[in-house]
């Protein structure tokens, strides 16, 4: 239709034209305010609010945990041990990371491993240094994702400062994830052969210390 | 023609007796004979009629720590000035190829590296380990040398998280009965050396902040110097003086901020312009970035009892990133002469001024008198991380000689009048955010804190150097307490050769490199000097060796257990002879290259070598437990 | 459009009215406030807006000028008897109209000669600043903030660093270079200075010098992510003893905390526990850098680069939950119990 044809015509056929154009701009316009708003949206988890390790508080602990454990304290869920061999020490294993294999999380988590000086202790290829290899199958407080959280969030007697003040919950669960990204921790339900020593080399360079070019870190 | 024929003979056997004489024969002139077949070994500063290289004067007594005689070894460069040089002469060039294994100690801590040198004094050796910090008292007088007591002093984990290049120990002094020596958690330790009883134990400083200490104590007069560590954690540098008896701290003198803090008053006289001015610690900085800015105090202090002064240096700038501290950050990566008793600086040299490139300036500073130009000089020498060695007057502060001593790419010397470095432009790593290539020497230069030797006889300095090379890319960094205050991604790769380490020789009054060993490995140990004409040092691999002080021959050497990162010293045992002891353990520094094919693992483990003729084929039995029956072991507090 | 119809030129007057009106308005809010650059007081922003000014006037004249022609035009000849019966125009002598055309050709040219003049001046002025600035600015600019560093080559000491304010000493050339932590941003202080893109690997040089005191607002010039819009830069121009003042303020770091009420000492412990690691107050453990500058926030009049006014109550709603107020922002929600929020930010509002 050429704006000649628009234009003749009846008037009130030019009218109804018009607004119906009017009306599908409009409804147009709204429909992709709706969509930008929605894919830049940051990615929320879904079980963050029955993640029942320490949630970052001051005072009281207060549990909200459903994994039927004992209300007072997080420090009555910590496993690395075992009883005289009575197993299934593994509740805190089985908690999962709210944010694994996200890939935007795995970014945020990988900035913040480098802004908060964790690359400097750890290695920006997470190869150690100061601080141990994050790649490999030992881990001394355990290498399940939720172990990793807490030794994050306690800090640990060899040095390892406690982030569980600084950081919230969320931002350290996704440096889980850029950890997890990386290889080293195992999965919850293998938690029993990882503290057993049952997962063996994974075949990577050990040589934690090493910075020589051309080794881990090819740029 | 026949007298022709008997003035040739002659003048032919004159030459060669003159020959004969130029050979390589220790303790020449008198006492030649004797030195080769008693057992008393001679101290040979300088001997007429050796040949015509710059040697030092024999010095006095205060030069070295009191009690301190020819066989003992009381602090880890044996004398205050920092030579590393032991007068025993028995091994020497003619008979070291007999050196053999007398006895070995474990200290057990093979997890972290060996950098200590033992003490010996009153037929006991002292061993301190890398962390925990146990010590330990050898009794030489008994077969073995067994522990005769041992001192655990539980300082707290936390250390080993915050330590950037191990958990190390590089020494002890042995003072008035008293072996002292600093805990990695920030603690300064008096033990009683006959029974390990802790005499004191003073904090100094904070270790969940990130603050460490690793150095060894420097104890004169009645004053015990120690520093902290801490370089990659945004401490603020310091020197401390504490009180020998009750450990009590005098004074503190630290490497950054206002002159109130830094102890510069009235005696400060730097010698270069640009040093001269007020509150220089904390101007040359933007506003409060000196309270990270580190300088700290890790390494070697040396003293001259004549002039009543120590001289020290101080570390790399915090952070790494330069970006973020605009302005020539003093005191970092200097050296500072200060008045013994009080602490006030009389003056001060920064060799890096705005650090780029982590080139600490903790290296020990010999003090020696040698002739520069024709005049005798009382200078200092250092061999610094940045590839230059400088030879300053140190009593004045002034630049005499600077050049290179192993390969380096990021200045193409240092200028004359106002001795800054001239800069290559393309090594600068400001701006950060980007990768610049093959800077030489890497961050762990060209020398590391792995101490030089000098000997009196040939005039020459005994290094260990490395030849290594860095691509650097700088970040921008948060101070969090702590955590590393770097801003720098790196890797390293060798330098032009391809041989990691190099043990020269090097005259530091011409600032030239008189001979070199190439070794594949690292040569990170340091260096010893003995009026046997020998120097030794170890290799990152492994290997001991004894080399000829004025050829650089290699005239023995033996694999140990692990790699050395630790200088060897030279006793005279109860027996009367001497003994070479050396740690093998490798760590530190010498880690960043631990993925080169053939690295050694890790070890715990001393040596004592002493010539095969003096170790007897079996030992008689030793009665009882070492030290006596019912004796409760050790001197935990 | 729809001319045909004899009526429809009037219906057409009634139609554009009312929206010439609003297009009016709409241009006269523009110009007015502290964006405008029209209005723009710094050296090369006066110059540029004078050019402005000039173009829009010459352009305004032309519209007016064909148009009239052109309405002229019709309205002359609408009923012209010349037509002929099949209702098309005959061809006809027409009086030479040379001149018109020579008239025209000579205004355009010495309009275009005049443009030209005045935009090489503009161009050499807005190029650089007539003395050699001793003040430097770093800006940084990040997704969705700035970061602005003072410093002055000859003292070190001198340097300080705050976030999204930038003031500018009356009468003196100012040395602006401009970074990226992320993505390209375009750095614009409308009453002062025209745009200069921020563009990440390199660093864009400029300048600014300000004539006037008084405060306006500076925004980003280049789409850069979803709170674009929200990037605001507080800008005072203001004499440059007052500027003195301002910089030494800035130079201190925050009082000790002996200083401070039962509650802002307890706020300054959570402070440095719960946001030291990515925020700094100079004079205090907390000094991260990869979050704005907080030293003297409470001197600032907005949050979040121009997301809310700086009130208490603001405050505790951006700790409590940033992405919430400004969606996409990297400050993560500060899980606080309400006493603490009280604390840090009663801590907060003494940091002048």
């Amino acid at each position: 239709m050429t704006l000649h044809e628009w234009c003749s015509g009846s008037r009130g056929a030019m009218l109804r034209r018009t607004r119906l154009v009017a009306a599908c701009l409009a409804g147009s316009t709204l429909v992709a305010l709706a969509a930008c708003r929605q894919d830049t949206q940051d990615v929320r988890g879904g079980a963050q609010g029955d993640v029942a390790l320490p949630q970052q508080q001051s005072g009281v602990t207060r549990s909200t945990d459903t994994t039927g454990l004992p209300a007072e304290g997080a420090l009555a869920r910590v496993a690395i041990g075992d009883l005289a061999g009575i197993g299934n020490n593994t509740l805190d294993a089985q908690v999962k990371n709210p944010y694994a294999n996200d890939h935007a999380s795995i970014e945020a988590g990988q900035e913040i491993f480098i802004n908060m000086n964790c690359a400097a202790c750890h290695g920006y290829d997470l190869k150690g240094g100061m601080g141990p290899d994050l790649t490999d199958t030992y881990w001394r407080y355990g290498g399940s994702p939720a172990d990793i959280y807490k030794s994050i969030f306690e800090g640990r007697p060899q040095g390892m400062p406690a982030w569980g003040r600084a950081l919230p919950s969320d931002v350290i669960w996704k440096v889980v994830s850029y950890i997890q990204s990386q290889g080293g921790s195992y999965p919850g339900h293998l938690a029993d052969r990882g503290r057993q020593g049952d997962l063996g080399d994974n075949n990577r360079d050990t040589t934690s210390f090493s910075t020589l070019k051309g080794r881990n870190n090819v740029h | 023609m026949r007298v022709t024929m008997n003035t040739i003979a002659t003048i032919a056997m004159m030459a060669t007796v003159a020959g004969c004489g130029t050979r390589e024969t220790p303790g020449r002139g008198a006492d030649s004979t004797t030195a080769r077949t008693t057992a008393t070994a001679t101290t040979a500063a300088s001997s007429p009629g050796d040949v015509a290289l710059p040697a030092m004067a024999a010095r006095s007594a205060a030069w070295l720590p009191p009690g301190a005689d020819d066989g003992n070894w009381k602090m880890p460069s044996r004398d205050y000035g920092g030579t590393r040089y032991s007068p025993l002469a028995e091994i020497n060039t003619t008979n070291v190829a007999q050196l053999a294994l007398a006895w070995t100690f474990d200290d057990g801590e093979s997890h972290y590296g060996h950098e200590f040198t033992p003490l010996v004094a009153n037929n006991t050796m002292y061993i301190v380990s890398p962390f925990p910090n146990r010590a330990f008292a050898l009794d030489l007088t008994k077969p073995g040398a067994p522990v005769k007591w041992k001192y655990e002093p539980n300082p707290s984990p936390i250390a080993i998280g915050k330590a950037c290049c191990d958990a190390v120990n590089r020494g002890a002094a042995l003072y008035d009965g008293k072996l002292i020596y600093n805990l990695l958690d920030d603690h300064t330790v008096a033990v009683d050396a006959a029974t390990g009883k802790e005499l004191w134990r003073t904090k100094m400083s904070n270790v969940e902040d990130g603050t460490t200490m690793t150095m060894a104590p420097l104890v004169v007069d009645g004053k015990v110097y120690v520093g902290n560590s801490g370089g990659e954690m945004g401490v603020a540098g310091w020197l401390a003086a504490l009180d020998v008896n009750t450990g009590k701290e005098l004074w503190r003198a630290y490497s950054v901020g206002p002159d109130s803090l830094v102890r510069i008053g009235a005696d400060f006289k730097p010698f270069y312009s640009w040093m001269r001015g007020k509150d220089l610690g904390a101007t040359t900085w933007p506003a409060d970035a000196w309270k990270h800015g580190a300088g700290a105090v890790w390494g070697w202090v040396t003293y001259d009892p004549d002039l009543k002064q120590i001289f020290y240096g101080t570390s790399n700038t915090g952070p790494w990133n330069a970006a973020q501290r605009p302005g020539l950050n003093l005191w970092t990566s200097s050296v500072f002469a200060r008045k013994a008793d009080n602490g006030m600086a009389t003056w001060a040299y920064a060799m890096t001024p705005h650090n780029e490139w982590d080139y600490d300036a903790v290296n020990e500073n010999i003090l020696v008198d040698i002739p520069i130009k024709g005049q005798t000089r009382k200078v200092m020498v250092q061999f610094n991380r940045n590839g230059f060695a400088y030879t300053i007057d140190r009593t004045t502060g002034e630049v005499l000689v600077a050049k290179p001593f192993g390969h380096e790419n990021w200045a193409s010397g240092v200028d004359p009048k106002t001795a800054m470095p001239i800069v290559n432009a393309e090594k600068h790593t400001v701006p950060p955010g980007r990768w610049v290539r093959d800077i030489c020497p890497a961050d762990v230069g060209v020398k590391d804190f792995e101490p030089s030797a000098f000997s009196p006889r040939t005039g020459l300095f005994y290094v260990t150097t490395q030849n290594i090379c860095m691509d650097y890319k700088g970040r921008v960094v948060s101070y969090i307490a702590g955590t590393p205050y770097w801003g720098a991604d790196m890797t390293r790769h060798v330098g032009p050769g391809g041989n990691y380490g190099e043990f020269i020789a090097f005259d530091a009054a011409t600032g030239t490199k008189v001979w070199g060993i190439p070794e594949p490995f690292l040569t990170y140990s340091g260096a010893m000097a003995t009026a046997g004409d020998l120097a030794f040092y170890g290799t990152v691999d492994g290997w001991f060796k004894a080399v000829n002080a004025r050829t650089g021959k290699v005239l023995w050497s033996r694999k140990l257990g692990s790699g050395i990162i630790a200088a060897p010293m030279a006793y005279k045992g109860p027996d009367g002879h001497e003994y070479i002891a050396i740690a093998a353990g490798v760590g530190g520094g010498a880690m960043t290259t631990s993925s080169q094919p053939g690295f050694p693992a890790r070890g715990s483990s001393y040596y004592v070598f002493t010539l095969g003729q003096n170790i007897p084929a079996t030992q008689p039995a030793t009665s009882g437990g070492a030290g006596g029956a019912g004796k409760k072991e050790g001197g935990k507090p | 459009m729809c001319t045909e119809h004899p009526r429809s030129v009037g219906r057409l007057r009634r139609a554009v009215t009312p929206v010439a009106l609003v297009v009016a308005l709409a241009v006269v809010a523009a110009c007015n406030g502290t964006t405008s650059y029209m209005d723009a007081t710094g050296t090369a922003g006066r110059r540029e807006a004078t050019l402005g000014w000039w173009l829009t006037a010459v352009s305004c004249v032309v519209v007016v000028f064909v148009s009239a022609a052109i309405i002229l035009g019709i309205l002359r000849h609408r009923d012209d008897p010349r037509r002929g019966d099949e209702g098309v125009m005959e061809r006809r002598e027409v009086k030479s109209g040379l001149t018109w055309i020579y008239a025209g050709v000579a205004v355009t040219v010495a309009i275009l000669a005049i443009s030209f003049a005045g935009t090489l001046v503009t161009l050499n002025a807005a190029s650089r600043p007539r003395i050699t600035p001793s003040l430097t600015l770093d800006v940084t600019a990040h997704q969705w903030w700035w970061e602005v560093t003072y410093s002055q080559a000859d003292n070190p000491s001198l340097g300080f660093t705050t976030a999204n304010e930038v003031h500018l000493p009356v009468g003196e050339p100012v040395r602006v270079r401009l970074h990226s932590a992320d993505v390209i941003h375009s750095f614009w202080l409308p009453q002062i200075s025209g745009k200069m893109d921020v563009i990440p690997g390199q660093v864009n040089e400029t300048w600014l010098e300000a004539r006037k005191a008084g405060t306006s607002r500076g925004m980003c010039g280049e789409y850069c992510g979803l709170e674009h819009a929200v990037m605001a830069l507080e800008v005072t121009a203001e004499s440059p003893e007052a500027f003195r003042q301002w910089a030494d303020a800035r130079r201190t770091g925050a009082a000790p905390s002996t200083t401070l009420s039962p509650s802002a000492s307890a706020g300054r412990v959570v402070f440095a526990r719960s946001c030291g690691a990515c925020h700094a107050v100079t004079g205090t453990e907390a000094l991260g850098r990869f979050a704005p500058d907080l030293t003297h926030f409470a001197s600032r009049t907005t949050i979040g680069a121009g997301a809310l006014t700086n009130t208490s109550a603001h405050l505790a709603r951006w700790v409590r939950n940033a992405p919430a107020v400004k969606e996409g922002v990297r400050m993560p929600p500060i899980p606080l119990t309400d006493t603490e929020m009280r604390d840090v930010i009663a801590y907060i509002q003494t940091l002048h």
